[in-house]
């Protein structure tokens, strides 16, 4: 893999909380995931790489431009595309005209084409028939795919979205991973996430990140071994932290209960051991 | 009652609040520094400083009750047993609480640092300082209610900001009187404030605020009969307000062989004075010195009802020094006893800057009256003595001030002046006459006295 | 930058503006002309402190990632803001009365929007939502502590020093 994105000893702290600490990373052509628990420094290490953030140390480079560079910056902006945490809207916008003025921030001054590129990104997300429709009568899974939508405005070589799938409905969620994973094909894709489903399905690649730190790098098969002899099935609750199947047997992961029987394992029981979730061994 | 402690302990963490009161503290101890401390105008100084603290309470009130209306929280509140009135009579409680802490930490160091420097006249009014603390109670509460009635946060400022146009335009109250929250310029001469009933008519507006605040909630018996009865009491206090009786004069009394009447509670000042007209009183005969005018303090009197130092005492001496010299008002120009009045208060306050004014009359549509001219603060309340040059409207011309200057720089000139004061001081003798009795060289002036140049 | 500008004018919050504007000229019309000065300069504060508002940017999230860099974006609400209230402080000025050159007052209304924009370009850098923007008012107010601010030409030399205050605030965040 041929690294876009360079992430070098990348420290960030908030007061005297470290958020980041010592980051090193790289991302190439495909979609990463990252998984964390909360305030584990995703949404800081989204933020840096999203250029909206600065580090206190080390440093980032994308396509050969380095962020910390006003100029190279700007150059970098006009190659990405970003979803935030929390994106919020102009409610009194149309959808059209939300997405136009960020398609006038990302210089896209030729009107007619301007004008078309706001139609396809609103496509991409279904929101085509929406077009005149005010952002206040928009649902909140609808601004969230609006918000998706702005993201991928001029087909950004670098996308970095931060919780996107978060309001989708099943459906919604189903096309949006379509259309990551088309994007993925040819794009540096990086998106933060508690959906253990999405980067199963998504990523080819997962980082987990821990009270700012990287813990895990690898393949989502790979974090899903992490896991083989350690779940297991039984009839009775077991000791420790389990929960109940739909087939009214009890999951749990670890050490082999009395008369358990070995079940598959997953992504999520994966991350669960690997970050040693309270009552599951690490 | 938790609620309200929550909200209290948040209050009293706002660092918009205590950013409030350094700055009201710094920037009122800063000016208090520059006059003679009275207590009855320090106190109603301290409460227009604390004015700034209301205007943060009420910010920081108004974003608490808002709080529920921000970020999304409706939806998440409105599933939750404690309901808006709930958090509103936290707010109402905890907000007027920690706004009278913080009025209080602006008006109780300023009152004590001018006890500190002392002298000190005038009367401390407990009722006064405690006008402060219900001042920041009502903003408190204000901020409720607007946060309650209307949705957006900038209400806060207008209102805010139509306070400070009350003080600014309207500080003494000319308009709306009592009624005001605040009325910033005290006049002494009308007589003591009815700061306990301004008191208790605050108090009873910040009832009826909040009572207001809480009818968001829906047509209540309890807060509307609140809102009722409060403005019931304030108004009717507020109707009777008005300045108490006025204190009994209190005697005059002799000092340095002046006269000194102070005001009711000013005679801590009288030894102030004297001291500042030292320089004048040290070397003018006692038989001059008797035909000074006692020294009244009041309103367009000799001695001010304020005193800054470095100011006030040059304004005082001119009238001092020119009864001592025997002048009044009119063409003195030549004379030795002009030279000898200028130089006494030259002892006060130097003249190595004063230049003999252009027009002894105010210039027709003139903005300023020109050089040579003297602004004397007379009262809190912005009354202002303008005075054309150092006598008391006797007039002089540079020449007089050159020689004065020369009579200032001879270090034997007191004991010479002393020596010859029935001569220097009679009206016939020019400056050129006594010039070998002063010692110095006559400067002499182009003959035109008090004509504009 | 006419394509930024119109989308820009609708996406700024004018209510503060619009609330404050109308009260302004009504007050700057009915008052005595005793009046007069005082109902200019807070006139002048009271703008400032509405104009602030309009640097709240509720995708300030989503637009710190465009290329557009954050100074042309905040620079472009200054501005369009400071039009607003400098017009409306030039009505009010006109229909107050007010004796003598408009030179000293207008030194200190703009010296007074440039405090607003600094105090609330300050805050949105740090926070969000729309009461971030009361920030503004924050150092009108200490200005005018205790005593009012004196008036006068003087306040054209804070001009210079506020507006690379301002410039600062409006740098970009990274």
């Amino acid at each position: 893999m041929e690294p876009t994105l360079t992430v070098r000893e990348l420290t960030r702290r908030f007061g005297r909380r470290t958020a980041l600490d010592r980051v090193s990373l790289e991302f190439g052509t495909g979609v990463t995931g990252l998984l964390g628990p909360n305030g584990a420094g995703k949404t800081t290490l989204i933020r840096i790489l999203a250029t909206t953030l600065a580090p206190d140390g080390g440093g980032v480079r994308a396509f050969g431009l380095d962020p910390a560079d006003r100029e190279q910056r700007r150059a970098l902006r006009r190659r990405l595309g970003y979803l935030p945490q929390n994106p919020g809207v102009y409610a009194h916008f149309t959808a059209f005209e939300l997405v136009e003025y960020v398609a006038i921030l990302k210089e896209m001054n030729d009107r007619r084409a301007r004008h078309d590129e706001v139609r396809r990104v609103l496509a991409e997300v279904d929101l085509g028939d929406r077009a005149r429709t005010k952002v206040r009568r928009l649902s909140g899974g609808m601004r969230q795919r609006l918000a998706l939508a702005q993201a991928l405005l001029g087909d950004p070589d670098l996308i970095v979205l931060d919780e996107p799938t978060v309001g989708l409905d099943p459906e919604q969620r189903m096309r949006f991973r379509a259309l990551l994973s088309r994007l993925g094909e040819s794009r540096t894709v990086l998106l933060s996430t508690h959906q253990t489903e999405d980067v199963t399905t998504l990523c080819g690649r997962v980082v987990v990140l821990k009270a700012g730190s990287v813990v895990f790098e690898g393949g989502p098969g790979e974090l899903a071994a992490r896991a083989a002899g350690r779940v297991w099935l039984t009839t009775a609750p077991p000791a420790g932290t389990y929960w109940r199947t739909p087939d009214g047997r009890y999951r749990t992961l670890g050490d082999r209960p009395p008369e358990a029987v070995p079940g598959e394992p997953g992504v999520e029981d994966g991350y669960l051991l690997l970050l040693g979730a309270e009552g599951v061994p690490a | 009652m938790t609620l309200a402690v929550f909200e209290l302990r948040r209050m009293v963490r706002n660092p918009l609040i205590w950013a409030a009161v350094v700055i009201a503290v710094v920037v009122e101890g800063a000016r208090a520094s520059q006059w003679w401390p009275d207590l009855t105008f320090v106190t109603v100084r301290a409460v227009t400083a604390s004015t700034l603290v209301a205007g943060a309470v009420l910010v920081a009130a108004n974003l608490a009750a808002g709080r529920d209306r921000r970020g999304g929280l409706p939806e998440s509140l409105g599933a939750l047993p404690s309901r808006a009135p709930a958090r509103t009579r936290a707010v109402l409680l905890a907000a007027p609480l920690a706004g009278a802490l913080a009025a209080a930490a602006v008006i109780v160091p300023l009152v004590g640092y001018a006890l500190l420097r002392g002298p000190v006249a005038g009367t401390f009014d407990g009722w006064e300082a405690l006008n402060g603390v219900a001042l920041a109670a009502l903003a408190a509460t204000a901020g409720a209610a607007l946060a309650r009635w209307t949705p957006w946060p900038f209400t806060s400022l207008l209102v805010i900001f139509g306070f400070a146009f009350l003080l600014v335009a309207n500080p003494r109250g000319e308009y709306g009187g009592w009624a005001l929250p605040w009325i910033a310029t005290h006049d002494a001469t009308l007589g003591p404030r009815p700061s306990a009933a301004h008191l208790l008519y605050l108090v009873a507006v910040a009832v009826a605020v909040g009572a207001v605040a809480l009818l968001r909630h829906g047509p209540r018996p309890v807060p509307a009969a609140v809102a009722a009865v409060s403005l019931a009491v304030a108004v009717p206090v507020v109707a009777q307000a008005a300045h108490l009786p006025k204190p009994a004069p209190v005697a005059c009394r002799d000092h340095d062989g002046l006269t000194f009447c102070p005001r009711p509670g000013h005679e801590p000042w009288v030894a102030g004075w004297a001291a500042a007209l030292r320089p004048i009183t040290s070397v003018v005969p006692p038989r001059a010195l008797a035909r000074v005018p006692e020294l009244r303090q009041e309103l367009y009197g000799t001695l001010p009802l304020v005193w800054r130092p470095g100011v006030s005492e040059t304004g005082v001496a001119g009238a001092v020094a020119e009864s001592a010299a025997g002048l009044e008002p009119g063409p003195g120009c030549g004379r030795a006893r002009t030279v000898v009045a200028l130089w006494l208060t030259g002892r006060v306050a130097a003249l190595d800057h004063e230049r003999a004014p252009a027009n002894w009359s105010w210039p027709p549509g003139a903005a300023g009256p020109g050089d040579g001219w003297h602004v004397y603060p007379l009262t809190e309340s912005g009354h202002t003595a303008v005075v054309p040059g150092r006598l008391n409207g006797a007039f002089y011309d540079d020449a007089d001030l050159a020689n004065a200057r020369a009579l200032l720089r001879d270090p034997g000139a007191a004991d010479r002046v002393r020596a010859h004061w029935t001569t220097l001081t009679d009206p016939a003798t020019t400056t050129v006459d006594a010039a070998p009795l002063l010692g110095i060289e006559a400067v002499t002036g182009r003959g035109l006295c008090g004509e504009p140049r | 930058m006419r394509a930024l500008a119109l989308p820009l004018i609708r996406a700024v919050d004018w209510l503060p503006l619009a609330a404050t504007v109308p009260a302004v000229l009504v007050g700057a019309w009915l008052v005595p002309a005793e009046f007069a000065v005082a109902v200019v300069r807070l006139a002048a504060a009271l703008l400032a402190a509405a104009a602030a508002f309009t640097l709240v940017d509720a995708m300030a999230a989503t637009t710190a990632a465009t290329p557009v860099p954050r100074r042309v974006r905040q620079w472009a609400r200054t501005l369009l803001a400071a039009l607003a209230a400098g017009g409306a402080w030039t009505a009010a000025w006109w229909l107050a009365g007010v004796p003598g050159s408009p030179v000293g007052p207008a030194g200190e209304t703009v010296a007074a929007l440039l405090l607003a924009f600094a105090g609330a370009g300050w805050a949105v850098r740090r926070a969000e939502g729309r009461a971030v923007a009361l920030a503004g008012a924050a150092p009108l107010l200490a200005c005018g502590a205790g005593t009012w601010a004196p008036a006068g030409v003087g306040w054209w030399w804070a001009v210079g020093p506020l507006l690379l205050l301002v410039a600062a605030v409006h740098d970009d965040v990274t």
